[in-house]
């Protein structure tokens, strides 16, 4: 029973820091209509910013910094990279999917060339120490994934639904040309969403490379692809169903890798690739997404 | 008029006649080094074609695409080799490309009911599940470390260094014989597609793009589409294996690096770490 | 319209052949020039009389290196080309060997095996042995054309698939010896006894199967039941396996795995109170690791075990070579690949003095003084050639905190 506990702790915990990289991935989509396959480098470079400055500016310093240029680029990457061909035209989307793949080598080589095979700390202050939640025993920096995500993903939420920019956010991912025509300043909308989805990134990354894993290194980044999945599964242009699929995706992992030595049958290590067993599954069945709506094509 | 046409005609021709006589005199001033980029870039040039029919032509966004180009890999290197039923290697590589065919067809169910970015990332997600089986089935595959390649060999000619050759003077190992087959292979898939979208089926592509729910009204037997689709990545993975002693499953599904079209996959598996 | 129709379907056809015939005569005539064709052999005599071949000239002779600066085991590499150079410095500065300057072509591969495939495409016409290669998948794709070739090669990978090659000399135990030595350790001085269990997390692929070989053969040895567990490289979260190998109550930890995951293995069995010992390959363990969280776990259980010396030894030779590397590299870390790269570099001159004094420095002459040589130079580790019966005394090292820079 401890196990299964134990698993389905830390299943919530990586649940919830997918969360926050799932949503940024959901945001931008919302807002451009792109597959954000840079994600993981931004989520890399946060965390190499907050790793290289936290012995000069503390770990909240370091973090504020990191959040800040890892908006500031993803900003960037939208307003100079992909919008400078002009968004309008429907396919566009699909080829700015594929200059973020570009992008995503470009920023990851230059990474991985400076981390090397090194482990860095991000100072972060939970360390190694644990807690015992009744029989089971985890770490502060779990319980503290799960409380900062939740904070923060309200406060998205409530970003979309009070302020103008959300309410701009929603009317241009329903309708472009009406919004253009009603006012609403398209390019400063979706390169804001951008910022933001580079900010929850640089979030995520701090918990990513907190114990138990033993620190930032070259392929952190590559975990923000196992939030695809969880996007996709719950809609992608729906936060909610971000949400949603993230916390499956991180049961299901933590599940399959903790059982694995039952589930022999399905081959060693089908944990890393069951979130994206689940993802078919769920888009047989409901092809959008479990909270996607069903999209209205004019033939 | 037509004698001006005929002229531009000539003249294009003549361009071609001399790319085609550069691309063939290659062979015997490179070394293999160069060689083998060539060839490296003749595969990603079949797949690219494949690709760009698929994603361009019909507008349905594939990142899956390297799983079929292993399909088509380990499918040769299986059928040709043992374990396996060690059918004549010619054999083995039209079967192969078949094979990836087939796959095509087996997933057009999915591509039918996912569209758009979602149908992507459902692509994306057989190179993961694709690249799991590969790594586990390692008495078909040779698991992580890959097999050996059964160099190819057309009636007593075989495409390898394993028989001397030599030709004005140069020697031709397996390299310079894989080039013409390799020109070869980009020929025939090039005027495959071509004829492709000049016929029937590519105006069905076409209409794919523009409008799914109309063309869906239209046409029957899309997966036949795909599966025409798809065989071009059977042949790049082909192509890839013919020059390949032993690669392993992380080179031949997704590589990590530049020779295959389907980079998308490439920030997914790139960093398979190490094993010292 | 008709006749200039007939006019210019005539002359279409008719200016067509001329170019091709005339494209096919340029070719013919070019390809008759092309340097390939006059590609031979470096083979031949030397002017002292020495057989050269590829990689040998009067004046040079070059050796080859495939390694990673730029990839996963980049420190690695580097420490590695760095002391090799030492070594190259040194001997061309006492005359070089065989009258000849030693020189060393490095190629980045990136622990991309395709790029490594084309670096060896590149160099291999230029060299006459590669005293390094890092990673085991590039040695398996590669070692077709070694034997091939007959490139003598020292890789930087201790997979008993390697062993049995003519060509290839691994230097230092197989991944499967060293979990036996573990094993033993285990048993001798850590007080575990018939019938207890012990964990073993490994890598996919040819070091974690060949560790795992080892660790079952010790454990059917000493009545020990081996639990294994079988990680990715991407995987640096271990909690899970933890959480499994506690329920199944074992007494201690093998891993086969990379410094990433032998720091999270510590760390987390530690914090999880399963605070057994932990033992584990060189390559499972680099100086970086006692600067993170884990450290004290890390002091407190992890034993490395390893035919090598550490770089803190104070075996006389171990400490020259330290030394004059630290004055040469003043800012660089001494980890484990400054002296296996040195030792390397080291039984590779001496191979090379040895086939000059049989008069021939072709390839193959070099493999066969290779063999021949009885006893490699003191100073760093023994060699393995083939798979052995019995196990070897083993060699164990505990890790502690102050390791040096």
């Amino acid at each position: 029973m401890t196990t299964f506990l134990d698993n389905v702790f830390n299943g919530l915990a990586l649940g919830a820091v997918y969360a926050l990289v799932a949503l940024g991935f959901v945001i931008i989509f919302k807002a451009s209509g792109v597959m954000n396959f840079a994600h993981g480098s931004l989520l890399l470079l946060g965390g190499y910013v907050a790793a290289v400055l936290h012995d000069d500016l503390g770990f909240a310093g370091a973090l504020a910094v990191a959040v800040l240029v890892t908006a500031a680029v993803a900003g960037a990457m939208d307003r100079f990279l992909l919008q400078a061909g002009g968004g309008a035209d429907p396919h566009a989307a699909h080829v700015q999917t594929i200059v973020t793949i570009g992008v995503d080598i470009v920023i990851l080589t230059d990474l991985s060339r400076r981390i090397g095979g090194d482990l860095l700390s991000l100072g972060d202050p939970w360390g190694d120490s644990v807690s015992g939640l009744g029989p089971v025993t985890v770490a502060d920096s779990r319980i503290a994934a799960i409380v900062v995500s939740t904070v923060v993903i309200a406060g998205v939420f409530a970003l979309f639904r009070y302020t103008n920019w959300g309410l701009s956010l929603r009317a241009s991912a329903e309708d472009v040309e009406a919004a253009a025509l009603m006012g609403v300043r398209l390019v400063r909308v979706r390169t804001l969403a951008w910022c933001l989805a580079g900010a929850l990134a640089a979030l995520a990354a701090v918990f990513l490379a907190a114990f138990p894993a033993p620190g930032l290194e070259r392929t952190t980044g590559q975990i923000a692809l196992k939030a695809f999945p969880a996007a996709i599964l719950g809609g992608m242009a729906s936060p909610p169903g971000a949400l949603a699929g993230s916390l499956l995706i991180g049961l299901t992992e933590a599940l399959v890798a903790g059982y694995q030595s039952d589930l022999h049958v399905l081959g060693e290590g089908f944990g890393d690739v069951a979130p994206y067993a689940v993802m078919v599954l769920v888009l047989l069945i409901r092809p959008t997404g479990l909270f996607g709506g069903k999209a209205a094509v004019r033939v | 008029m037509s004698e001006r046409l005929s002229r531009a005609r000539a003249i294009r021709l003549g361009w071609t006649f001399a790319a085609v006589a550069v691309l063939c005199a290659l062979p015997f001033y490179l070394d293999a080094f160069w060689l083998r980029i060539g060839l490296f870039s003749m595969a990603a040039a079949v797949g690219a074609v494949g690709l760009g029919l698929l994603s361009g032509t019909a507008g349905q966004l594939s990142l899956g695409h390297a799983f079929f180009l292993a399909v088509g890999a380990y499918g040769y290197v299986w059928l040709a080799g043992e374990p396996g039923p060690g059918l004549p290697t010619v054999v083995a590589a039209v079967l192969a490309v078949l094979l990836a065919g087939a796959a095509g067809g087996l997933f057009s169910p999915v591509a039918g009911r996912v569209r758009g970015i979602y149908l992507g990332v459902a692509t994306l997600a057989l190179v993961f599940l694709g690249h799991h089986v590969l790594l586990t089935a390692d008495s078909v595959t040779g698991g992580f470390n890959g097999r050996s390649v059964p160099p190819l060999e057309v009636g007593g000619f075989s495409f390898s260094a394993d028989s001397e050759l030599t030709l004005l003077g140069v020697p031709f190992g397996a390299e310079e014989r894989l080039w013409y087959l390799g020109l070869a292979l980009f020929a025939v898939t090039w005027f495959t597609a071509r004829g492709l979208l000049r016929g029937r089926p590519g105006r069905a592509l076409v209409a794919l793009r523009d409008s799914e729910t109309a063309a869906a009204r239209y046409l029957y037997g899309a997966s036949i589409v795909l599966i025409l689709l798809f065989a071009p990545d059977g042949l790049h993975g082909l192509v890839r294996r013919l020059r390949a002693r032993v690669r392993r499953p992380r080179t031949a599904p997704p590589p990590s690096n530049a020779t295959s079209p389907s980079q998308p996959t490439a920030p997914a598996v790139r960093a398979k770490e190490p094993t010292p | 319209m008709k006749p200039s129709h007939d006019h210019t379907y005539r002359a279409a056809p008719r200016s067509r052949t001329l170019l091709a015939a005339a494209l096919a005569a340029l070719l013919l005539a070019g390809t008759g020039c092309s340097s390939k064709a006059n590609s031979s052999d470096s083979a031949g005599d030397g002017a002292d009389g020495v057989k050269t071949g590829p990689g040998v000239t009067d004046k040079t002779i070059k050796l080859g290196a495939l390694t990673d600066l730029t990839g996963p085991y980049a420190t690695l590499g580097k420490s590695i080309v760095q002391a090799q150079q030492m070594w190259a410095d040194e001997v061309n500065a006492d005359g070089g060997i065989c009258d000849r300057r030693v020189e060393i072509v490095v190629k980045d591969h990136g622990y991309d095996v395709q790029k490594a495939v084309t670096a060896y495409a590149d160099i291999s016409a230029d060299v006459v042995a590669l005293p390094q290669v890092i990673g085991s998948p590039v040695m398996a794709a590669l070692l077709d054309d070694i034997d091939r070739d007959k490139v003598l090669t020292f890789p930087q990978a201790w997979a008993a698939s390697l062993l049995d090659r003519e060509s290839v000399q691994v230097l230092g135990t197989t991944y499967d010896i060293d979990m036996i030595a573990a094993v033993d350790f285990l048993t001798r001085t850590k007080g575990l006894k018939k019938g207890d269990k012990i964990g073993h997390v490994y890598f996919e692929g040819d070091y974690g199967a060949n560790a795992l070989e080892g660790s079952q053969w010790a454990g059917k040895k000493a009545g020990l039941k081996v639990v294994g567990q079988k990680i990715k490289a991407t995987d640096t979260d271990l909690s899970a396996q933890v959480s499994a190998l506690r329920k199944e109550g074992v007494k201690a930890i093998l891993i086969s795995a990379g410094p990433a995951q032998t720091a999270s293995l510590v760390g987390v069995a530690a914090s999880r109170g399963l605070k057994v010992p932990v033992v584990s390959s060189a390559p499972g363990y680099a100086p970086q690791l006692m600067k993170t969280p884990a450290a004290p776990a890390l002091a407190a259980m992890l034993t490395i075990v390893s035919a090598a010396p550490a770089a803190s030894s104070d075996l006389p030779g171990v400490r020259k070579m330290v030394a004059s590397y630290k004055k040469k590299y003043p800012d660089a870390l001494v980890d484990a690949g400054v002296l296996s790269g040195y030792n390397a570099a080291q039984i590779m001159g001496a191979d090379l003095k040895k086939a000059c004094e049989g008069g021939s420095l072709a390839r193959e002459d070099v493999v066969k003084a290779h063999r021949a040589q009885s006893t490699p130079p003191r100073r760093t580790s023994p060699t393995r050639r083939s798979r052995p019966a019995p196990p070897p005394t083993c060699t164990s090292r505990t890790r502690r905190r102050s390791v040096p820079r």
